[in-house]
C-alpha cells in the first residue's frame, strides 16, 4: 500500500490516505452509482475467466440495492436457483452513499460475484456425480469466504484493478480481513470493548466509518464468523504455493482452481487432504 | 465433541458391525448414498424455505417450524442420521465416498454440538433474523404461476404462527440467559418498523407474469393485501 501511495507521489501512506478522503472521484453521488461500479466489474470479468477456470458458473448474476430496512447489514451475495431461473443476487449496502467510497468496489464486486461467491456456489450447484448434499454450503465458512477473499486477489491476476487506487482498495480490503482477526478475538477472547475495537480499526485505515460502526456490531453478535475470510484465503493460498512448488511445469492454474472448486465446500482440513491427494496423483501423470 | 462422538460409536458399534465388515465396498456404497438420499430428503422436508432456497417446489407453501419441538425433534433425526451413517464401514471406499462420508459426519456432529450448546435460542440479531427473512421472502420465492402466487400467499398467511414460534424460542433464551447485548436487541423493533414501513410484502402484487390473467391478478392482489393487513403487520 505503502508502494502504491509512493507512486502516486505521496511521501507517505497517511498522506494518500488523508488525500483520498477528499478525493471527489471516489465519492459516490448516488447510490445508482455504486450499482453500476459493482456490474461493470463484474461485466468485465465474466470473459476474463477460462484464462483461470475450466469450470465456468452456468447461471447468471445480478446486482442491487440492500432495502432501506435492512441499512444495518453489510453487501452480500445470495445464491439463485441451479436451472438459473432465478439468478445469484449480489446485494450491495447503499445507505448514506455520500459517507461511503467507492475505491473497495472493484475487489468487493469480484468477492460477491465473480469470480468470488457467485462462482463457487453456483458452480457447486451444478456438480455431476456428488451427492445432494454436497452441491450447499453446508455452513463451512472458512472455504466459503476465504474463496472469496482469494477471488479479490484473482482480478489482478486478470490484469485488472488498473486505477492503482481501485489496487489500493483491494489491498485495504485484505488489510480488513487480517484486522477481523484482531478485533474478533479482542473482543470474544480478550475482553476488548467496543470502543477499543473502533480505535483499532480507524487506525488500521482499512475500512470507512459506517462500516466500522456497522462491522463493530457485527463481530459482537456474530463470534469467530469474521475470521473464516482470512484463515481460509491464506489456506487456500497455502495449497497453491504448495501445488505449484511440488507440480513445477506440470502445474496448472485452470486445474488447481477447477480442483479446488469441484469437491463443493469443505472444511479447511478436509480441503487439504484432498488437494494432497491431487496433487500426488499429478505428479504421477 | 470427541466425548459425544465416542458414546455414539460405542452405540453404533454393538448393531451390525460384523454384518457390515463382510459385506463387499459396492454394497456399502450403495447403503451409504441411500442414506445421503434419505438424510438430504429429511433435510428439505425440515426446511421448506431451504428447499425453495434449492430450487425444489414441493414444499413451497411452507415456512420452517421454528418451535422449541420442531427443533428438538430435528436434534434426535440428526443423532439418528449420524448414529447410521457411523456404522457404515467405509474400507475399500473410493476417496470420493469416503470424503462424502466424512463431511456428512462432520455437518450432523456440529449441528449436535450447536444443539447441546442452544445455540437455536439466539436466532435474531441486529443484522438478520427471521423478520428481516421473512421480509425477503419476495425476493427469494419463485413467482411464476398462479400457483407459486399461492403458495407465496399460504406462507404469508403462516408470518403469525412462525412468529410466535420465534418468540417462544427466545424466552427460552431469556431464560437461559442468551440473548443479544442490549444496545444492539435494542435496534431489532426499528428494524421491524421499518419492515412494516416499506412493506415488501406487497412486492409480488406491483408486477405479474404476462400469463396470469387479469382476472387472476385482480384475485392474487386482493388475497395478498388482505393476508399482508390482517396477518403479516400485526404480527410484526
Amino acid at each position: 500500500m505503502t508502494g502504491i501511495a509512493k507512486k502516486e507521489g505521496f511521501g507517505d501512506l497517511e498522506s494518500f490516505r488523508a488525500s483520498l478522503k477528499n478525493n471527489a472521484k471516489y465519492k459516490p453521488t448516488s447510490a445508482e452509482q455504486i450499482l453500476d461500479d459493482f456490474r461493470h466489474y463484474i461485466a468485465q470479468m465474466e470473459p476474463k475467466l477460462p484464462q483461470l477456470f475450466g469450470l465456468l458458473p452456468k447461471s447468471p448474476v445480478t446486482v442491487e440495492a440492500i432495502p432501506e430496512f435492512q441499512a444495518a447489514a453489510a453487501t452480500h451475495y445470495m445464491i439463485g436457483t441451479p436451472d438459473g431461473k432465478r439468478p445469484g443476487r449480489v446485494v450491495v449496502a447503499t445507505s448514506h452513499f455520500a459517507d461511503r467510497s467507492l475505491i473497495d468496489d472493484e475487489a468487493v464486486a469480484y468477492h460477491e460475484g465473480v469470480p468470488g461467491h457467485h462462482m463457487q456456489l453456483s458452480i457447486q450447484q451444478q456438480l455431476q456425480g456428488l451427492p445432494k448434499f454436497r452441491l450447499h454450503g453446508l455452513g463451512f465458512n472458512a472455504y466459503v469466504e476465504g474463496w472469496a477473499l482469494y477471488a479479490e486477489q484473482l482480478g489482478k491476476e486478470a490484469g485488472f484493478y488498473q486505477d492503482p487506487v481501485s489496487d489500493y482498495g483491494r489491498l485495504s480490503s485484505e488489510l480488513f480481513r487480517a484486522v477481523r482477526l484482531v478485533v474478533d478475538t479482542g473482543i470474544h477472547a480478550k475482553g476488548w470493548s467496543r470502543d477499543q475495537v473502533v480505535e483499532f480499526m480507524r487506525k488500521s485505515g482499512a475500512v470507512d466509518e459506517p462500516t466500522i460502526q456497522s462491522e463493530t456490531d457485527r463481530y459482537i453478535s456474530w463470534p469467530a464468523q469474521a475470521l473464516s475470510y482470512k484463515l481460509g484465503q491464506l489456506k487456500i493460498r497455502e495449497l497453491r504455493d504448495r501445488a505449484q512448488k511440488e507440480l513445477g511445469p506440470k502445474f496448472d492454474i485452470r486445474k488447481f482452481h477447477d480442483e479446488i472448486l469441484d469437491g463443493g465446500t469443505l472444511p479447511l482440513d478436509l480441503l487439504e487432504a484432498r488437494t494432497d491427494k491431487w496433487i500426488a496423483s499429478q505428479k504421477g501423470s | 465433541m470427541r466425548i459425544l462422538l465416542s458414546s455414539i460409536l460405542l452405540v453404533a458399534s454393538s448393531i451390525p458391525a460384523i454384518s457390515q465388515s463382510v459385506k463387499p465396498p459396492a454394497e456399502r456404497v450403495a447403503q451409504q448414498n441411500a442414506l445421503f438420499e434419505e438424510q438430504y430428503e429429511s433435510d428439505l422436508r425440515n426446511f421448506p424455505e431451504r428447499a425453495t432456497a434449492f430450487g425444489d417446489y414441493r414444499y413451497n407453501d411452507r415456512l420452517n417450524d421454528d418451535s422449541l419441538a420442531a427443533i428438538a425433534q430435528r436434534h434426535k433425526t440428526d443423532e439418528d442420521f449420524l448414529h447410521r451413517l457411523d456404522a457404515i464401514s467405509t474400507t475399500g471406499f473410493s476417496d470420493q465416498d469416503q470424503l462424502s462420508h466424512d463431511l456428512l459426519i462432520r455437518v450432523l456432529q456440529q449441528r449436535i454440538t450447536d444443539f447441546n450448546l442452544k445455540e437455536y435460542e439466539m436466532p435474531i440479531n441486529q443484522q438478520n433474523g427471521i423478520h428481516t427473512n421473512l421480509a425477503d421472502l419476495p425476493q427469494a420465492v419463485p413467482l411464476d404461476s398462479v400457483k407459486h402466487y399461492e403458495d407465496y400467499i399460504s406462507r404469508l398467511h403462516q408470518i403469525p404462527k412462525a412468529l410466535d414460534q420465534v418468540t417462544e424460542v427466545l424466552r427460552a433464551g431469556m431464560k437461559d440467559k442468551l440473548m443479544p447485548v442490549r444496545f444492539l436487541a435494542e435496534k431489532i423493533p426499528a428494524q421491524c418498523e421499518g419492515i412494516i414501513a416499506a412493506d415488501p410484502f406487497l412486492r409480488p402484487t406491483k408486477k405479474y407474469p404476462a400469463d396470469i390473467s387479469p382476472e387472476d391478478q385482480k384475485r392474487l392482489t386482493r388475497e395478498i393485501t388482505d393476508a399482508v393487513n390482517a396477518d403479516v403487520l400485526p404480527a410484526y
